[in-house]
């Protein structure tokens, strides 16, 4: 049976409950009213996010749901920063795009592309300099000069002992 | 070029041209310092309108849209794999340090690697620096340690080392064995003089664990996971050893890696080595015979690797009632026996087992244990049998080990994937590499048509180099 899901800028999306199941969220919510043809309402994520992210959990709608009973599973989960070929594709998207996206996710919660979306991230920082990420972001340095000095000098250790 | 101020003054010997021409020179001095004041006001309008337009992009960027917890998910992921890079994230900008500083969780990870450096004290300085900030900043949080000694050499050792390898650039190859013999000959102790090398550099090392170990093993309390890589150097070994003689009531898991004699380590320290292990969940030993030093409750242990394994003999798992995963490594032994003796192992809780290599015998315990989740079976050498231990499991992986990968050839791979698609005919699904893709298609398509093959396997999974899922295909549309 679909599944009537509306965005915050009043787009309804019709999706198949398996697909939209793949979001705790609207599984409990799903859960909650029983069955009914009544619309969810999404107000937190807009009609191109939620598209992003409906392709995501079509894609990946058989794979196994996360037990939430496994709390070393989640752990193992961040000790790699591995992304499958399709989901590298799919989350090459521009920078505000990904940050709506991981904030969807968060929001929706949908473990694995809030995965995807944090492993994204910490890609795009790795191998880089605080100036670079500062960059990268758009962040302000708003260390005085003394205190970027004395933070420098706090935390000199290698990076490989 | 244009004239200096002072040569270009009027004097009264000047003709009335040259006097207009110095006019017209001056005003042309007044409009470029005109230009120059008009410049700088740019240049400056130009700087307080790009701090003004990167502070408003900075204010309006799509990172700040995240809240505390999503930039902490992101900050652990970037260490997950080398906690020392916290440093970096610390310097990016007052949000991000202090929000670093204050998060436990990305300062309970503790990794420290040592090889054969020449200054171990100043080696040791460096690392105690963090290991005081990671300790202070972690909190209450329970300790995941990884000592990596297994590069670590003797200081004497080091230095003939060093000998060796200069002697042997300048002799010839005949020569060359005579230098050896007089390499080996050396007395090692001469070198404990003050003079060449002091006789306690690894004291060092040792007040460095006793940071880690705290006063009378009170940190040792918080360490919940350890994976500790011996050198092979006994002596050695037994020096950093010595100092764990505190009790770990909240270890879950244990990984130790020895090349050296661990026995003859153990030994010497006279079981007084981790005397409380009854919390431990997971261990890791590098063979079955190393289970003996080691004081934990067997029925607690859920997971269990030998990084290599001697022996099949039943009764060294039966203890182990509520194992969950065991991974077995083979050991290359230049002879075995096959013996045709039929075991039986009750294992009620195993859900995962790995296999890896050719293990003697494996193939012929009877597993007393219910469908597995997951079989992995890893192939080693070409040449060498591999192992089909009988359990059912409803996913079955296949890999080869990289490191002794031969260039295979379609027609092995395909025994191997037609024995497994035989054997475990209950699985339903299949894990290999992608690069097998075409053989197996190939195999699947053929035993499809063969009556004799009843499987319910459905799914064909294919794995990309780093391990992820690249494909999937359906069986029914082979």
């Amino acid at each position: 049976m679909p599944v009537l899901l509306v965005t915050s800028d009043n787009e309804q999306f019709r999706v198949e409950k398996v697909v939209a199941q793949r979001s705790v969220l609207i599984k409990n919510m799903l859960e909650d009213v029983g069955e009914s043809d009544q619309p969810i309402p999404l107000p937190n994520v807009t009609a191109p996010v939620l598209k992003k992210v409906l392709e995501y959990c079509d894609h990946h709608q058989t794979d196994p749901l996360p037990t939430g009973d496994e709390p070393s599973a989640d752990e193992s989960r961040k000790r790699t920063t591995d992304i499958s070929e399709w989901d590298q594709k799919f989350i090459t998207v521009d920078q505000e795009m990904l940050f709506e996206i991981i904030l969807a996710a968060n929001y929706l919660d949908i473990k694995p592309l809030l995965d995807v979306g944090c492993k994204t991230v910490a890609n795009m920082i790795k191998g880089k300099s605080p100036e670079e990420i500062r960059k990268l972001f758009n962040i302000v340095n708003d260390f005085t000069p003394e205190e970027e000095a004395q933070i420098k000098k706090e935390n000199e250790w290698a990076e490989d002992r | 070029m244009f004239l200096q101020p002072m040569t270009a003054r009027s004097a009264s010997s000047d003709p009335p041209e040259i006097r207009r021409k110095l006019e017209a020179l001056k005003h042309q001095h007044e409009i470029i310092g005109k230009l120059r004041s008009r410049m700088t006001a740019a240049q400056l309008e130009c700087t307080r309108l790009e701090t003004e337009i990167f502070h408003y992009r900075a204010s309006v960027a799509p990172i700040r849209k995240c809240p505390q917890e999503l930039l902490l998910l992101f900050f652990e992921y970037y260490t997950c794999e080398n906690p020392r890079l916290i440093r970096r994230l610390l310097l990016v900008c007052k949000e991000w340090y202090e929000l670093a500083i204050s998060s436990p969780r990305l300062w309970n990870r503790i990794p420290i690697k040592f090889d054969s450096s020449w200054d171990i004290e100043s080696t040791c300085e460096f690392i105690k620096k963090r290991l005081d900030k990671c300790l202070e900043l972690s909190g209450i949080l329970p300790l995941e340690l990884n000592l990596e000694f297994g590069e670590l050499i003797p200081a004497q050792a080091q230095i003939v080392s060093q000998i060796r390898e200069n002697l042997l650039g300048y002799t010839h190859l005949e020569g060359q064995d005579i230098v050896n013999d007089w390499i080996d000959g050396l007395d090692l102790d001469s070198f404990i003089d003050p003079e060449i090398i002091g006789p306690h550099q690894s004291h060092h090392l040792v007040d460095l664990l006793g940071t880690l170990i705290g006063d009378y093993g009170n940190k040792m309390l918080c360490w919940a996971s350890l994976r500790l890589e011996l050198p092979e150097d006994s002596e050695l070994a037994i020096e950093i050893l010595e100092p764990f003689s505190h009790l770990t009531p909240n270890l879950t898991r244990l990984q130790i890696t020895c090349d050296g004699d661990m026995h003859g380590i153990f030994d010497s320290l006279i079981e007084t080595v981790f005397p409380d292990l009854s919390a431990l969940q997971h261990l890791e030993v590098p063979s079955e015979e190393e289970l003996e030093l080691f004081k934990f409750n067997p029925t607690l242990i859920q997971s269990l690797t030998f990084s290599g394994m001697y022996s099949c003999d039943p009764s060294i798992l039966t203890p182990f009632t509520r194992l969950q995963q065991l991974d077995v490594q083979s050991v290359i032994l230049s002879s075995y026996e096959q013996e045709d003796s039929f075991s039986a192992i009750h294992l009620p809780g195993l859900r995962r087992l790995l296999v890896r290599g050719y293990i003697p015998n494996f193939d012929t315990l009877e597993f007393r244990v219910p469908v597995l989740d997951k079989l992995q079976l890893s192939r080693g050498y070409v040449h060498s049998p591999l192992t089909y231990p009988k359990v059912q499991a409803s996913r079955i992986g296949w890999e080869v080990e990289r490191k002794w990968a031969p260039p295979w050839k379609p027609d092995r791979v395909q025994l191997d994937l037609r024995a497994i698609l035989f054997q475990y005919r209950g699985a339903t699904e299949l894990q290999i590499p992608s690069h097998f893709k075409k053989v197996v298609s190939t195999l699947v398509r053929k035993l499809k048509s063969d009556s004799t093959w009843q499987s319910a396997l459905r799914l064909i999974n294919l794995e990309a180099e780093d391990g992820t899922i690249s494909e999937t295909m359906k069986v029914q549309e082979l």
